[in-house]
């Protein structure tokens, strides 16, 4: 963005922001959403750990979950199968190919594994893990890369200091872009 | 117009199309004479009535989209643009590229609603139905799959396989819809926001992190595809669609604005759509698609009967703007012959591109680069394999060269 873009920008999110009136005139038709309907709309997990719910898990109670309902196609061991496009769970490091990385070893943030499990796994019966359940398995994952030891545990306040490797070499090609154009 | 390539410049075409006046004069006099065919039935018998909604033609059956399907284990789906038979830069609805997740959602648009809260003075939510009596806007646009051509930035080999599933991820559509900036201007912004997280209504709740700057420029909420209300495998009854960005932000089924001060990391932006680089590093967050062009006709899958005249086809596109320019080589990039570009030249569109050629029989590699108004320019195969690691698959923008061989088989090659 354009510092003269960027200005007008702000200036426009004051302005609307200050003065609550729109520039371009609309029918308004948004209604409010009621707060029983707020809560708990968002399924959003934040890497600080805003949007994760109560609740913890070990990572034993997640090798149960984990062979019930995910070794099945992410294999025993989380070693995935990319010909199916399953991905790979768990890894000891970085891959040497750019297309077999592990979540583990990719993902710079353990809150994200919460939210897509909790939103999009099992992909064919989704949405169906108790929150205990996904703090589990979670920790399960985790452990398989060898970020938490076997009596390890996860919890809602835990999980976001969970050092992921990626935090160190993922870098966002948007911010560099949108400074150049 | 140089000496050295097969393109036919201004001088040649009028010395070819001498030759057709005196070839058809001749079939004229023909005429003439007592052997006109018969009448064919459709000129002797009325037709049927027409269709509510019309249909091809049931001789274009194979005009059709390859679907890479679902297996037991993942619900991932794509679907591939026939542009090997496709001329234009608007792709009929039906034939547009799908990627789903987890399907294709079916959405009641009654009972749909969409949800914009967070970071916001007043929580709002909207229906479909109101959204259809805001201010209407949009543009035609092309999509393109962040995962487009990955066959080429993936196998150290070049594959053998057809245009369709080599480059059949991008498609171009009129998108009509409300200007996201609208209604976040309903709900209020607070000052600090700077992302909103976009989710879908599909069964594994696709989430992508978008930059409110995109959303304040030139991001809708898209209702309409090509003159009609979405298509369910578009999104229906709407999706977030933003222009020039890789195609899983657009994200379909829209059900959810999270207007929030910082990215989630969801797991699209994780990993699945970012790129290793050759330093061994993850880019994540590439929004913008490169410019790119791909020749359609001829193309991997076509065969040249004969040698002698053909239309050089094909399509640019480039996420950051228009198309200014578009070159051809015939001599395997030695020489450039720049291609007519043929109108209306938009701003993050598909735009066509032509050139009149002559294949002398003798093998050809057949190769076009396109430039955007920025400057950008598309870059080799070599050039692109240097910037990411070696298996890296997404955003492939390099030059495609066809080789034509003797025979007129045309075959994917580096």
């Amino acid at each position: 963005m354009s510092s003269k873009k960027q200005i007008l920008y702000v200036i426009a999110i004051g302005f609307f922001a200050a003065n609550g009136v729109t520039a371009e005139e609309t029918p308004a038709l948004g209604q409010i959403i009621p707060t029983e309907e707020l809560a708990g709309l968002s399924t959003t997990v934040y890497p600080d750990g805003e949007g994760l719910p109560p609740g913890s898990g070990t990572v034993q109670a997640g090798k149960v979950v984990y062979e019930d309902q995910c070794s099945i196609c992410h294999g025993a061991n989380g070693e995935g199968d990319m010909s199916m496009y399953i991905p790979i769970l768990a890894s000891t490091g970085k891959p040497d190919h750019g297309f077999h990385w592990s979540t583990g070893h990719s993902w710079p943030y353990a809150t994200s594994l919460f939210e897509y499990i909790r939103t999009a796994m099992p992909p064919f019966n989704p949405k169906e893990l108790s929150d205990e359940e996904i703090y589990a398995v979670t920790a399960y994952i985790l452990h398989m890369n060898g970020f938490l030891p076997e009596d390890g545990e996860v919890s809602q306040s835990t999980l976001p200091d969970i050092k992921m490797p990626a935090q160190d070499y993922i870098s966002s090609k948007w911010e560099k872009e949108e400074s150049q154009y | 117009m140089t000496k050295t390539t097969g393109f036919i410049g201004r001088r040649d075409f009028l010395k070819t199309g001498a030759t057709f006046l005196t070839a058809s004069s001749a079939a004229l006099a023909a005429t003439g004479s007592s052997a006109a065919p018969e009448f064919p039935d459709n000129m002797l018998y009325p037709g049927v009535e027409d269709e509510a909604y019309g249909s091809p033609s049931p001789y274009e059956a194979d005009v059709v989209r390859k679907v890479f399907p679902q297996n037991e284990k993942s619900t991932l789906t794509a679907s591939f643009t026939p542009l090997h038979v496709q001329k234009g830069i608007i792709t009929p609805s039906g034939l547009h590229f799908g990627a789903h997740h987890s399907g294709v959602a079916e959405v009641d648009p009654e009972t749909h609603e969409l949800f914009i809260h967070g970071m916001t003075d007043r929580p709002l939510k909207f229906t479909a139905r109101d959204l259809i009596r805001y201010p209407l806007s949009g543009g035609i646009n092309f999509l393109e799959c962040g995962g487009n051509s990955a066959p080429q930035g993936y196998h150290p080999e070049a594959q053998q396989m057809p245009l369709q599933y080599l480059h059949g991820l991008v498609s171009g559509s009129e998108w009509i819809g409300v200007p996201v900036r609208l209604l976040l201007q309903e709900a209020g912004l607070d000052p600090r926001a700077k992302w909103a997280i976009a989710e879908g209504a599909d069964a594994g709740s696709l989430a992508r992190s978008i930059p409110l700057q995109k959303l304040m420029d030139d991001a809708i909420i898209a209702l309409y595809q090509n003159g009609e209300r979405l298509r369910p495998a578009q999104g229906y009854p709407m999706r977030l669609f933003l222009p020039g960005w890789e195609g899983n932000t657009s994200v379909k089924w829209l059900r959810r604005l999270e207007v929030t001060d910082r990215p989630a990391y969801t797991r699209e932006e994780s990993r699945h759509y970012s790129e290793t680089l050759a330093d061994g590093s993850i880019e994540g967050f590439s929004m913008y698609m490169g410019v790119k062009s791909v020749i359609t006709h001829p193309s991997a899958g076509q065969v040249l009967p004969d040698k002698g005249y053909y239309q050089v086809n094909g399509l640019a596109w480039s996420g950051f703007g228009k198309i200014s320019k578009v070159e051809v080589s015939d001599d395997g990039g030695k020489n450039w012959v720049p291609a007519n570009i043929e109108g209306p030249v938009l701003n993050k569109s598909l735009t066509r591109f032509t050139l009149p050629w002559h294949w002398d029989g003798k093998p050809v590699h057949l190769k076009s680069r396109a430039i955007d108004e920025r400057g950008n320019v598309q870059p080799t195969h070599e050039a692109w394999k240097s910037r990411y690691f070696e298996g890296s698959r997404n955003h492939y923008n390099a030059i495609q060269t066809w080789f034509i061989d003797a025979q007129g088989a045309i075959s994917n090659v580096f």
